[in-house]
């Protein structure tokens, strides 16, 4: 399909109008998507399709991860979960996955910017200094 | 290996770990060199991108929610999905005397097979042109060794000359005969132990080239002892559009920290036409909006960045120069073409070759009638001022009679005169390639021209007789070469020699 730079704009005006403060709000972006589902024809399905890009990179950008080499136990993701709330504005959500590779440590994904306490990511800057980097 | 041992346990002790905070983002999409990247929020402009396994980029868009990037190299295992981060540095070069000698890419990783380049500084790629104040009048001569070019459009430290013509008619050789030159004055310079004389270095891009022929200038330079004077950036046909777009920035990096200790530089861009077609395709790439024959609206800001790097720099800001000599290949001599209008209006003069000039045999082509120099005699010394004054009137004169003499009409004894001395001069002004002039032989052969000395000379002769004046006057009067060479002037007493000479040589045959 291909997406013109009027349904872009379109699409741009649709987004300002679901935020409050900066925060798309769920029931907005239902009420927006609802009312253009009731328009016919292919302009409302590419405004739709430039919409949910949009969102898609708002949640990407403003999601945390936390990756850690062990499971964190219910406690710990509960102590974590409280400290970006307190200090950190998060606006889509917290999550928690595993991944081996990191031998151990910590490493926190704010959407794009990654705050990196791992002993692999500790390795590869010794490895940098050693050859000279 | 107890010395590497010892490093390494010094490097273990020294290491501290600590919180890293970086940018990161996520290869959306890649091709043609180019990868569409979602995150990298703070990234700034011509920031290097890190992809990892040692492949870069360079972020060249800024959009809402992407960024464009150019990969520099590897973009073929750069794939959708790949985390990329922020260096937080701009792009830079190893530059310094150590990079003399060498053939390099356009991130200055050596190409010659010579082992790595043990270089201890860096410049940016991309730097602001010096200030106005920072400058100063271009006075001193760069000397081509070009008889043609040193006589009638006279180059000068500082200066930027832009070499313009058709295809095969020259343009490289001209290029490459002013590095051989200069590299044969620092070669004398440095025997000599003469402080007063600056050497000048010499950096060649090659922009687009194919590699046989950067392959061929290379050689040429090694073979006449220049390769050690001169650093080869290389970013030929096979190589990106991203590789061959930043070339002559690189190249212009590593002249600029000559220009920066005091010392002087020769930068040649063989040829910006390439890189203009590189830069378009890049543009092309990363969807930014096209102008005039599809090329991105700002291949002026390119070129005009690039060439104002070139200056002569005041005493006060070290006295440095960057000299360039860009090059621009025409089709079917076209210079009212866009790209060679643009680098026309931004350059200090042009050299213009003709391929109907080159195919009568009168190489370097140059065309005086249009070749001009802005800088002129200020970047003469003296005695060439003198000898090679009224050159260009004469040779003008020379072309404007030489039609009436096709109409077969009679013409009186000046004409005459006036379209046989043109002959011979033009005849002087053929030069074999990798064969540059001394200044003083060129103020000899001149002068010896203005004095009639080739009057009687058949026209097809004169080059004949031309070098065996010249090798008559190394042989019996070096010291008045020294002395032109070394006053820079024609004294009372030196045009008393060269009457001698002359006298003597005529006496003999």
């Amino acid at each position: 399909m291909r997406i013109a730079r009027q349904h872009r704009r379109n699409a741009r005006l649709l987004w300002q109008s679901v935020l409050v403060n900066g925060v798309p709000d769920a029931d907005l972006i239902r009420e927006a998507v609802q009312t253009v589902r009731q328009h016919e024809g292919r302009g409302a399905e590419a405004v739709l399709r430039c919409f949910v890009q949009r969102l898609e990179v708002y949640i990407r950008a403003n999601r945390v991860g936390v990756v850690s080499a062990d499971r964190l136990s219910a406690q710990q993701q509960e102590q974590l979960s409280a400290l970006f709330l307190e200090t950190e504005s998060v606006k889509a959500g917290i999550s928690f996955s595993v991944d081996p590779a990191v031998i151990g440590g910590m490493r926190v994904e704010k959407g794009y910017r990654v705050t990196d306490l791992t002993i692999a990511r500790q390795l590869e800057i010794l490895q940098d200094k050693l050859l000279g980097k | 290996m107890q010395s590497i041992v010892a490093d390494i346990e010094q490097t273990l002790a020294q290491f501290h770990p600590e919180a890293h905070c970086e940018d990161t983002g996520k290869v959306m999409e890649v091709g043609d060199g180019v990868a569409r990247i979602e995150g990298l929020r703070n990234i700034r402009l011509n920031e290097m991108i890190d992809f990892g396994n040692g492949i870069t980029g360079i972020a060249l868009n800024l959009e809402e929610n992407s960024v464009g990037a150019v990969v520099l190299s590897g973009a073929e295992t750069v794939h959708e999905g790949q985390t990329v981060r922020s260096t937080g540095r701009l792009l830079e070069i190893p530059c310094g005397r150590a990079m003399l000698g060498r053939v390099v890419d356009s991130l200055g990783r050596p190409l010659d097979g010579k082992g790595p380049i043990d270089a201890t500084e860096m410049n940016p790629v991309e730097r602001p042109a010096p200030g106005i104040i920072g400058r100063q009048s271009v006075s001193a001569p760069l000397q081509t060794g070009i008889l043609a070019i040193d006589a009638v459009i006279p180059i000068g430290r500082g200066q930027r000359e832009l070499i313009i013509g058709d295809r095969s008619t020259g343009k490289t050789t001209i290029a490459v005969d002013t590095i051989i030159n200069q590299a044969r004055l620092n070669h004398e310079a440095e025997i000599a132990v003469d402080t007063k004389i600056h050497p000048v270095y010499s950096v060649y891009v090659a922009v687009g080239q194919r590699q046989s022929s950067v392959a061929q200038v290379v050689r040429a330079l090694e073979e006449r002892g220049a390769l050690k004077y001169t650093v080869v950036v290389a970013a030929t046909a096979s190589d990106s559009a991203a590789m061959q777009y930043l070339a002559p920035f690189s190249g212009t990096a590593i002249g600029e920290w000559f220009m920066d200790h005091g010392m002087d530089a020769l930068v040649v861009y063989d040829d910006l036409s390439k890189h203009a077609v590189a830069y378009r395709q890049m543009s092309l790439v990363l969807r930014r909006p096209s102008g005039r024959e599809a090329y991105p609206g700002d291949i002026f800001y390119l070129h005009s960045r690039l060439l104002e790097r070139s200056a002569c720099m005041s005493k006060a800001c070290g006295g440095g120069t960057l000299t360039s000599l860009p090059i621009i290949e025409t089709q079917t001599g076209d210079v009212s073409a866009y790209i060679p209008t643009n680098v026309i209006s931004i350059t200090d003069g042009q050299i213009y070759l003709e391929s109907d000039l080159f195919h009568q045999g009168i190489r370097p082509a140059m065309s005086i009638g249009i070749s001009v120099s802005r800088v002129g005699s200020a970047a003469q010394t003296k005695a060439m001022k003198a000898v090679a004054g009224k050159v260009k009137l004469e040779l003008a004169q020379y072309y404007e009679m030489k039609e009436f003499a096709q109409f077969g009409s009679d013409l009186d004894a000046k004409t005459v005169a006036l379209i046989e001395h043109g002959k011979r001069i033009t005849e002087l002004f053929k030069q074999v390639q990798y064969n540059p002039f001394p200044v003083e032989e060129q103020v000899v052969q001149l002068w010896a021209a203005q004095q009639g000395f080739f009057n009687n000379t058949p026209v097809e002769k004169t080059r004949e007789v031309r070098a065996k004046l010249i090798e008559f006057v190394r042989m019996r009067r070096k010291d008045l070469l020294k002395d032109i060479a070394q006053q820079k002037q024609l004294t009372p007493e030196i045009k008393k020699g060269l009457e001698e000479v002359m006298a003597e040589y005529q006496s003999l045959t």
